[in-house]
C-alpha cells in the first residue's frame, strides 16, 4: 500500500528524526522539530488514507448497462455501435478524494467514442458514471470482467487497487445483411416458383401438372381432366406436383485449426460470417436453413427451419462458435503461467495478494531425497554418528553385541586417527594456552574431525536445498502456487487442489488453459510439434463430417443443398470418408458445395501460377556465404514460406480434385462471392424439378 | 462563403484544442509543463506555495547565518520544481538537516557549540516554526505539483513495466479550496509538531515508578542534566526522550494496528477471506499433501508406462501374427503354384499323344 515515494520519504524522515532527536539535540533542535512535524504529517496522511480505504473503497459497488439502439439488450449485433455505461458508487461515510475508475475493455471490441477511464472523487451516495461506445467487428462473445479502481492520496505516498468484478457476457450476433437478403426475396424469373417453394415430382397439391391417371373412386370431381377423358372415353384424373421448401444445411468446421489467429480475425470467424449471411438470405427467401457445427470429436446439429426464432438460434450458435479458442496442448507450462499470472493478478488482486496467498520458504526448499542419490547423502550423514554412538554404547554397556570385525576395526581406527590429529593440532596451535582451554579445543576439534563426513554431507544438503529459495524456479513455483490457490478456490477443491496443481503438470496446464479461455485471453500456440508436423491438422474431422452428412442425407426429404464450410486442405488422404459421403449425397441428387477458408498471408493458387509465368528471369542469386546474417535469415524465411505455400497449394488442389471428382463444388472464401454462389445454387435448386 | 466560415471555425477549434489543457494520460513534455505552470489556474496556487516555501526557507537560513545553505536549498528546490525531479524532496530535507547542523556547509566539529539546555529553551521559537512551516508547505505543494505535471497515480507494480504510462491528476479535479486546506493543515501540523517535541521532552521515563512509568519532568530541576553516576531508575534527558519516543511509537503502532487490522477484517471480501482460510489450511498440511501427490503422480506415470509397454507388446504381437499369416499365405501360394504346375504337367502329359520315349 505504501508506494516507493512514500517509503523513501518515511526512511529520510526517520533518519532525520533519529539524528535530530538523539545525536545533535544539544547543538540544534531544528532537525528534530522538522522531522517530528513531517512524521506527524505522514501519520496524518496515512490515517486519512486508511480510513478512506476501509470505509469507502471496500464498499464500492458497480453496475453496468449495455445499450444498443437506445435500450438494454441481452445480445448485440456485430458492426453496430453500442453504448456501455458503468456506474460506480459506495455507501461509506467518507469521500474518496482521488480515484481512477477504469473499465476493463473486453477483447474483440473497438473503442469508438469516449474513454474507458475516469479520474474523479467518489462521494458517498453520489455515483460516478463512465460512458463510452464500442463496436464489435466480428461475431463472438463479448465478456466484461469488471471495473478497476485505483485510489491514491494526493501526494503519492499511498496507493490501493481494487477490482470490482462484474463478469457479464454478451453474444455478438453476426451482422444483419438486409441488402443480401432482400435482393433474393423477389422472384427473378417467372419460370421459378415463388420464394420458399420448390417443386417436387410427387403427387401433391401444387400448381403444376404432374401426371394423368385413371379415375379412381373417391377422386374429387374437380380433378377430372374432362378433355382427356372425352378423348380416351374414360375418366382421367389430373395429378399435380407437390410444393416443398428448399432446404439448405450448413456444416461449419470448428476445429482447433480454424480457431487460430487474432481475436475477431480467425478463419472460423470468417466462416461464421459467411454462414450467417447465407442463413439470413435463405431465411429471407423463406427457405429452410439448418446448421451443423463439428470438430474432430463431436458435432451439434440444428434442424432446418425458417422461423424468426430459429434464425436467432442459428445466429446465437454461430456467435458462440466464433468465440471458440484453440486448445493450448503442447504449450510449455511456463508460457501458460506467464500468460495467466498477470491476468489473475489484475482480475483477482485480493486472492493473488502475497499477504493472503503466501508461499512459505520451507515449500521452496529443494528436497534432496527426491533423487535416488540423495539417500546416499543421508547414509553418509547418519552413519558416522550412529557408529560412534554405538561404539560408545558398547564401551559403556558390555552386554551389547559388538560390531562386526571389519567395521569395528574401521571405527576404532577412525576414532584413533582423528583423536591423534586433534591432539597434535591442539598442542601445536595452542602451545602456550592453559590446559583447560587446550582440552576444550581438543575435544571440539576431535568431534569435528570425527564427524567430518556428517558435516560435509549436511553442508551439501543445506546448499542443495538452499538453492530453491533463489533463481527463476522459485519465482515460477510461487506464481504457480498462487494460481493454484485461485483455481482451488474457484473449483472448490481447496488445499487438495492447490497441491495437485502444483505437482500435476497436465492438470495444471488444462486448468490454466480453461482459465485463459474463460477470460478470452489467447495464448500463442506452437503450430508444429517436435517432429515438424502440423499440430492442428485434425484428421478425425473428416470422419465426423462424413457421418453428419450421411445422417443429413438419411433424413433429407428432397434435393437439398449441403454447404460445407471447412478447412479441408490439410487432410490429404484422410479425406476419403468425406469423399464417400459426398458421393452418396450426389447419388441422392443433393448438391454439395465446399467453401474453404483461405489464410490471409497465402497467395491464391491461381495467382501464383500466373505470377510465375509473368515473372522475368531473375538475376544470379548470391551465395549464402556472401550475405549478412539478416539477409540470410530473410532468405531462409522466404524459402520456408515459399515451400509451405507451395505445399498448401498442392494439398488444396488435390483436395479440390478429389471433391470435384464426385460432383461437389469447391471454392475459397476469398475467391469471388461465395454467398452469391450459394444463393444462386439455391435458386437453381428451386427451379429444378426433381423426383424422389 | 459558408465553407470558408466553416474552415475558420475548424481552425479555431483546433487552436482551442492546442491551447487547452493537455490530456492527463502519458508523460508531459517540459514545454507543456512550463505552459501549465504559467497558464493553468489550478496549478498556480501550488506553484506559488512551493516558491513561497522556498523563499521562506531561504530567508530563515540566510538570517541564521547559513548563506550558502540558503542559496543551495533555494536553487535545489527551484530545480526540483522546474525540472520535476520526483526523488528530490527527501534530499531537500537532508539539505536542511545538514545546514542546520553545519551552517557554513563544511563539517567542523570544533566549531559546534554544545548547549545542554538547547532542548529546553527552543520550544515554539519563531524561526523554527517559520522554517518548519515553510518546509512543510513546500513539500506538500511540491508533491501536489508532481501529481499535476508528472505523475499522480503510482504504477501498479513496484517496477515500471513496458507500456506503463504515467497518469497525472487532471487540473479540473483541483478544488478551489484545496490550497486553503493545504495551508491550514500545514499550520496545524506545525503546531502539532511543536507540541509533540515539547511533550517528549516534558516527560520523564521512570521505570521504577509503581503506578505509571512516565511522569511530568520538573522544568526547574537540573537533575536531568547532571553528569556522573545516577540512581537506579533515573535517566538522562536524552535517554528519557529515547524511551518515551520509542514507547510512544511502539504502543501507538500497536493500537493503530489493532484498530485498523480489525477494521480490515470486517471490510474483507468473501474471496479474500476464503483465500486466507484455504492458504492457512494448505500451509498447515502441505507436507502430507506433497507426499500424497508425489505418490499419485508416480502411480499415474507407472500406469502410463505400463500402458505404453502393453501397446508396444500388442503391436509386436500383431506384427508377428501378420508376418506368420503372410508366411503361411506365401507357403500356401507356393504349394498351390506347385500343385498347379504339377497339374499342368500332368495335363500336358495327358494331351501329348506322342510315345513317351519320343517326348
Amino acid at each position: 500500500m505504501l508506494t516507493p515515494r512514500g517509503w523513501w520519504f518515511l526512511i529520510v524522515v526517520m533518519f532525520v528524526l533519529v539524528l535530530g532527536a538523539f545525536a545533535v539535540p544539544t547543538y540544534t533542535t531544528v532537525p528534530a522539530i522538522l522531522a517530528v512535524t513531517l512524521f506527524a504529517w505522514f501519520v496524518y496522511e496515512w490515517f486519512q488514507f486508511h480510513v478512506r480505504s476501509n470505509a469507502a473503497v471496500s464498499r464500492l459497488r458497480v453496475r453496468r448497462w449495455v445499450l444498443q439502439g437506445g435500450r438494454t439488450t441481452p445480445m448485440l449485433w456485430a458492426n453496430v455501435p453500442f453504448d456501455v455505461r458503468v456506474r460506480v458508487r459506495h455507501d461509506g461515510l467518507v469521500t474518496i478524494g482521488y480515484a481512477v475508475i477504469e473499465d476493463r475493455l473486453p477483447s474483440g471490441a473497438d473503442l469508438i467514442e469516449g474513454e474507458t477511464d475516469e479520474t474523479t472523487a467518489i462521494a458517498s451516495g453520489e455515483p460516478v458514471d463512465v460512458t463510452y461506445t464500442l463496436k464489435c467487428p466480428a461475431p463472438g462473445v463479448l465478456r466484461f470482467e469488471g471495473v478497476k479502481v485505483r485510489v491514491a492520496d494526493l501526494h503519492g505516498f499511498f496507493y490501493r487497487r481494487v477490482f470490482l468484478r462484474d463478469p457479464v457476457e454478451f453474444l455478438i450476433l453476426p451482422p444483419l445483411v438486409p441488402e443480401e437478403g432482400r435482393q433474393r426475396a423477389d422472384k427473378r424469373f417467372n419460370m421459378l416458383p415463388p420464394p420458399g417453394i420448390h417443386r417436387l415430382r410427387k403427387p401433391g397439391s401444387g400448381d403444376e401438372l404432374h401426371d394423368l391417371r385413371d379415375y379412381q373412386p373417391g377422386d374429387p370431381p374437380k380433378m377430372i381432366a374432362w378433355k382427356t377423358s372425352a378423348r380416351k372415353d374414360k375418366l382421367i384424373t389430373k395429378e399435380y406436383e407437390t410444393d416443398v421448401p428448399v432446404r439448405c444445411v450448413l456444416f461449419l468446421d470448428t476445429c482447433d485449426g480454424v480457431r487460430l489467429g487474432p481475436p475477431g480475425n480467425t478463419l472460423l470467424t470468417r466462416l461464421a460470417g459467411v454462414a450467417a449471411v447465407v442463413a439470413q438470405a435463405s431465411a429471407t427467401n423463406r427457405d429452410l436453413v439448418g446448421l451443423t457445427t463439428f470438430d474432430d470429436k463431436t458435432a451439434t446439429a440444428i434442424r432446418p427451419g425458417r422461423t424468426q426464432t430459429h434464425m436467432i438460434g442459428v445466429l446465437r450458435k454461430l456467435a458462440e462458435v466464433a468465440a471458440l479458442q484453440p486448445g493450448t496442448k503442447g504449450v510449455p507450462i511456463d508460457h501458460l503461467t506467464r500468460r495467466a499470472y498477470p491476468l489473475a493478478h489484475e482480475l483477482y488482486p485480493e486472492v493473488m495478494d502475497r499477504k493472503t496467498n503466501t508461499m512459505p520458504l520451507g515449500r521452496l526448499w529443494l528436497p534432496l531425497l527426491d533423487k535416488w542419490w540423495g539417500w546416499l547423502i543421508l547414509i553418509v550423514l547418519l552413519t558416522p554418528p550412529a557408529l560412534v554412538a554405538y561404539k560408545l554404547a558398547t564401551v559403556i554397556n558390555s552386554d551389547l553385541p559388538r560390531l562386526p570385525g571389519p567395521i569395528n576395526r574401521m571405527v576404532v581406527d577412525w576414532m584413533a586417527n582423528t583423536f591423534n590429529f586433534a591432539a597434535r593440532f591442539t598442542m601445536r596451535a595452542f602451545a602456550g594456552a592453559p590446559w583447560p582451554l587446550r582440552l576444550v579445543v581438543g575435544v571440539i576439534v576431535w568431534q569435528c574431525a570425527l564427524l567430518f563426513p556428517t558435516v560435509l554431507a549436511g553442508l551439501f544438503w543445506f546448499v542443495y536445498g538452499f538453492r530453491g529459495w533463489f533463481g527463476s524456479k522459485a519465482g515460477d513455483l510461487r506464481r504457480r502456487k498462487q494460481l493454484a490457490t485461485l483455481f482451488g478456490l474457484q473449483d472448490g477443491t481447496g488445499p487438495d487442489g492447490i497441491e495437485r496443481y502444483v505437482h500435476d503438470d497436465d492438470a495444471y496446464a488444462d486448468r490454466v488453459a480453461a482459465f485463459l479461455q474463460h477470460h478470452q485471453l489467447r495464448c500463442p500456440v506452437p503450430l508444429y510439434d517436435d517432429l515438424g508436423r502440423y499440430r492442428f491438422r485434425c484428421a478425425r474431422k473428416a470422419d465426423v463430417l462424413a457421418y453428419e452428412i450421411m445422417r443429413a442425407v438419411s433424413r433429407a426429404r428432397d434435393n437439398e443443398l449441403y454447404v460445407i464450410l471447412a478447412d479441408l486442405s490439410e487432410l490429404g488422404t484422410d479425406l476419403e470418408p468425406l469423399v464417400r459421403a459426398c458421393r452418396v449425397a450426389r447419388a441422392r441428387r443433393h448438391h454439395v458445395m465446399v467453401i474453404v477458408p483461405w489464410p490471409a498471408d497465402v497467395d491464391s493458387p491461381d495467382d501464383t501460377r500466373a505470377a510465375d509465368d509473368d515473372e522475368p528471369r531473375k538475376k544470379k542469386k548470391k551465395h549464402p556465404d556472401d550475405m549478412s546474417a539478416e539477409g540470410r535469415h530473410k532468405r531462409i524465411s522466404a524459402i520456408v514460406f515459399d515451400n509451405l505455400t507451395r505445399q498448401y497449394h498442392e494439398t488444396f488442389r488435390a483436395m479440390r480434385r478429389e471433391l470435384t471428382g464426385v460432383g461437389a463444388t469447391v471454392m475459397r472464401v476469398d475467391d469471388g462471392d461465395p454467398v452469391r454462389l450459394v444463393l444462386d445454387r439455391l435458386d437453381r435448386l428451386r427451379g429444378m424439378r426433381s423426383r424422389r | 462563403m459558408s465553407a470558408r466560415r466553416r474552415d475558420d471555425d475548424e481552425d479555431d477549434d483546433r487552436a482551442a484544442a492546442r491551447d487547452g489543457p493537455p490530456d492527463h494520460r502519458g508523460p508531459l513534455s517540459q514545454r507543456d509543463a512550463f505552459d501549465m505552470f504559467l497558464r493553468d489556474r489550478a496549478v498556480r496556487p501550488f506553484l506559488f506555495g512551493a516558491l513561497g516555501g522556498l523563499a521562506m526557507m531561504f530567508l530563515v537560513l540566510f538570517l541564521g547565518g547559513s548563506d550558502i545553505g540558503a542559496v543551495a536549498v533555494a536553487l535545489f528546490g527551484l530545480a526540483t520544481v522546474a525540472l520535476r525531479w520526483t526523488a528530490a524532496p527527501p534530499f531537500l530535507v537532508l539539505f536542511l538537516l545538514w545546514f542546520s547542523i553545519f551552517p557554513l556547509g563544511l563539517p567542523d566539529p570544533d566549531g559546534l557549540y554544545s548547549n545542554p539546555f538547547e532542548v529546553r529553551e527552543t520550544h515554539f521559537r519563531v524561526t523554527d516554526v517559520v522554517l518548519v512551516l515553510a518546509a512543510l508547505v513546500y513539500l506538500r505543494c511540491q508533491y501536489r505539483l508532481f501529481g499535476l505535471v508528472q505523475q499522480a497515480m503510482p504504477f501498479e507494480n513496484v517496477f515500471r513495466r513496458k507500456g506503463d504510462a504515467p497518469l497525472r491528476r487532471p487540473t479540473s479535479h483541483v478544488e478551489p479550496t484545496e490550497i486553503a486546506w493545504l495551508l491550514a493543515v500545514a499550520f496545524a501540523l506545525v503546531v502539532v509538531g511543536q507540541f509533540l517535541w515539547w511533550l517528549v521532552n516534558a516527560l520523564d521515563f521512570v521505570p521504577t515508578d509503581d503506578e505509571f512509568p512516565v511522569r511530568w519532568a520538573d522544568p526547574t530541576s537540573l537533575a536531568r542534566y547532571r553528569r556522573g553516576a545516577r540512581e537506579p531508575g533515573e535517566h538522562t534527558a536524552g535517554a528519557s526522550r529515547f524511551f518515551v519516543m520509542v514507547g510512544a511509537l511502539f504502543f501507538g503502532f500497536l493500537l493503530v494496528r489493532l484498530v485498523f487490522g480489525y477494521w480490515r477484517l470486517r471490510a474483507m471480501t468473501p474471496a479474500a477471506g476464503a483465500t486466507i482460510l484455504t492458504d492457512t489450511s494448505w500451509a498447515e498440511s502441505h507436507r502430507e499433501r506433497v507426499r500424497v501427490e508425489k505418490w499419485r503422480v508416480w502411480s499415474r506415470l507407472r500406469a502410463a508406462e505400463r500402458r505404453r509397454r502393453a501397446a508396444l507388446a500388442e503391436r509386436e504381437r500383431k506384427r508377428k501374427e501378420a508376418e506368420e499369416q503372410t508366411r503361411a499365405e506365401d507357403a500356401a501360394r507356393k504349394r498351390e503354384e506347385a500343385a498347379a504346375r504339377k497339374r499342368r504337367a500332368a495335363a500336358d502329359d495327358e494331351d501329348d499323344e506322342r510315345p513317351r520315349r519320343r517326348r
